[in-house]
């Protein structure tokens, strides 16, 4: 997402690394269903499926998919997917031995919501007559969309939590307590910002494609 | 296009409409902008004696509550130099209802739902006003967004806030996980309720709109003329811009909302034709339309 020089990857690399890592998730999803963990099945399943949709966007929708948008998309669920299934022949998950990994992840994920976010708010302002939006409006709306967005996010983890509790399994994803609730949702902001500052001109594609489709409504 | 944005801003003048009820029964109610705007000052007046009170207890939190609620409440009327134009008294009292609540020692109104249906009232008070004083302008569909995201983001806010300053104060934070979990659910829940509400609201505002837009149509059944009212004889529909009205009407003058004064629509620039499909986009904003402006 940062074009630094030194780190940047040209398309072609930038495709071979998706590729990658969709391998990497059925490679985890049979990890999964060897382990007999649901948690791992369900969260590398869900996973595939978000691979899918760069792909389903472009060709159903005609919203083009830049391969670093792809990649950016496959990496957020590629790392949480990770996180939860650990190293291979391990029986620790990465959320629960690398003390950054939920950070990272949350960060990554609320970038991607706070992208569809802009995206979606930058193309109705050019759609609609009666939506105008001055850029610090709409820095500010991204911001407070994610937060929304991340409580949504935790109230549905703590519904998954009691649901487990009441029906006796583990949940498929965890709340590890206050502080940490507290601080997905700094990170979840550090993502937000992110895009609110740079996003912009990765996301004009995506943003002139769903403008289009609204136009076309 | 200004049809839809005036929505908003009508919101403020005028007062024709009791949400939730058809508007002939509850016309003699809620007569006209002059009956919302004694409700409302009375509101601020009672939201004003509850800060002051509370200032005196040294209640920081709530004299900080009602401080911006008041300058919310009165920037309309300090910005249009009328008493008159002011937020529709059911927006005000939805957003006031904690502090009454805390006020009349109503246990039930001092919960978490009652607050975050407050913020969601203080939200759409907040569209309203940045479509008034700065360049944002939004469609009724837009604010109902706006609301619904403001009202989980000040929840989340609100945690983050009071989180931090425990850690910072080496004070513990007296919420447990849980506690603040439920508190989300809360605030999710008073949003998006409040969200479907506020839209059902406008709506029945752009249904209104369009029953009265037709010249033709007989008066309404209960004819809402107010010989008190200093409006011009020509409409001044609620869709008229203040800064921008027809010349006929006084800067001071309260529009209103329907076009019964003036059942023809000839010599007004002002009322929009009758064929214009505008206002029926508001009613049913899933109905094609053919212009496809402000479909949100």
């Amino acid at each position: 997402m940062f074009e630094l020089d030194s780190l940047r990857l040209s398309s072609r690399r930038q495709r071979q690394l998706t590729h990658l890592m969709e391998l990497g998730l059925i490679g985890m999803l049979f990890i999964g269903l060897e382990r007999a963990n649901g948690g791992i099945v369900i969260n590398t399943g869900v996973a595939l499926v978000v691979t899918r949709l760069p792909s389903i966007l472009e060709r159903d929708y005609g919203i083009p998919m830049d391969p670093r948008l792809t990649l950016w998309i496959t990496s957020a669920v590629f790392l949480h997917a990770l996180g939860t299934v650990g190293l291979p022949g391990t029986t620790t998950t990465f959320y629960s031995q690398v003390w950054w990994w939920d950070h990272v992840t949350h960060a990554l994920s609320s970038s991607l919501v706070a992208g569809v976010g802009y995206a979606t708010v930058r193309a109705l302002d050019e759609h609609s007559a009666g939506i105008h939006f001055p850029p610090r409006f709409v820095a500010i709306f991204i911001l407070l969309f994610v937060l929304a967005f991340g409580v949504l996010w935790e109230v549905l983890e703590f519904a998954i939590a009691l649901t487990a509790d009441a029906l006796g399994m583990n949940a498929v994803l965890t709340q590890y307590g206050l502080d940490d609730t507290m601080l997905d949702l700094i990170f979840n902001s550090i993502g937000a910002i992110i895009v609110a500052l740079w996003g912009g001109a990765y996301l004009s594609d995506v943003t002139g494609a769903i403008r289009d489709r609204l136009d076309s409504r | 296009m200004a049809h839809e944005q005036c929505r908003l801003r009508t919101f403020l003048y005028a007062r024709p409409l009791q949400p939730f009820v058809s508007r002939s029964t509850l016309d003699t109610l809620i007569a006209d902008g002059r009956t919302n705007a004694i409700a409302s000052w009375l509101l601020v007046i009672a939201i004003a004696g509850i800060g002051l009170s509370e200032l005196l207890l040294g209640e920081v939190l709530w004299t900080t509550f009602a401080a911006t609620l008041l300058v919310l409440a009165l920037l309309p009327s300090i910005a249009f130099r009328s008493p008159l134009v002011m937020l529709p008294w059911e927006v005000l009292l939805l957003a006031a209802l904690p502090m009454l609540g805390m006020a009349l020692d109503a246990t039930g109104l001092t919960g978490h739902f009652a607050s975050y249906l407050s913020v969601a009232a203080i939200a759409l008070v907040l569209a309203v006003e940045l479509q008034m004083f700065t360049t944002v302008r939004m469609t009724p569909g837009f604010a109902v967004i706006f609301v619904i995201v403001s009202t989980l983001s000040a929840a989340a806010l609100w945690a983050l806030l009071r989180w931090s300053i425990g850690g910072l104060l080496d004070t513990p934070f007296t919420g447990t996980h849980d506690e603040i979990m439920w508190e989300f659910v809360y605030s999710a829940v008073a949003g998006l309720g409040s969200g479907i509400v506020f839209e059902v609201y406008f709506r029945r505002l752009g249904r209104l709109d369009q029953s009265y837009s037709i010249p033709s149509a007989a008066t309404p059944p209960n004819s809402r003329s107010d010989p008190g009212t200093p409006s011009s004889p020509s409409s001044v529909s609620g869709r008229d811009d203040p800064k921008t009205a027809s010349p006929t009407s006084e800067a001071e003058s309260e529009p209103t909302h329907t076009d019964e004064s003036d059942p023809k629509p000839g010599p007004d620039s002002t009322s929009p034709p009758p064929s214009e499909p505008a206002p029926r986009v508001e009613s049913d904003p899933e109905a094609e339309d053919e212009d496809h402006r402000d479909h949100v």
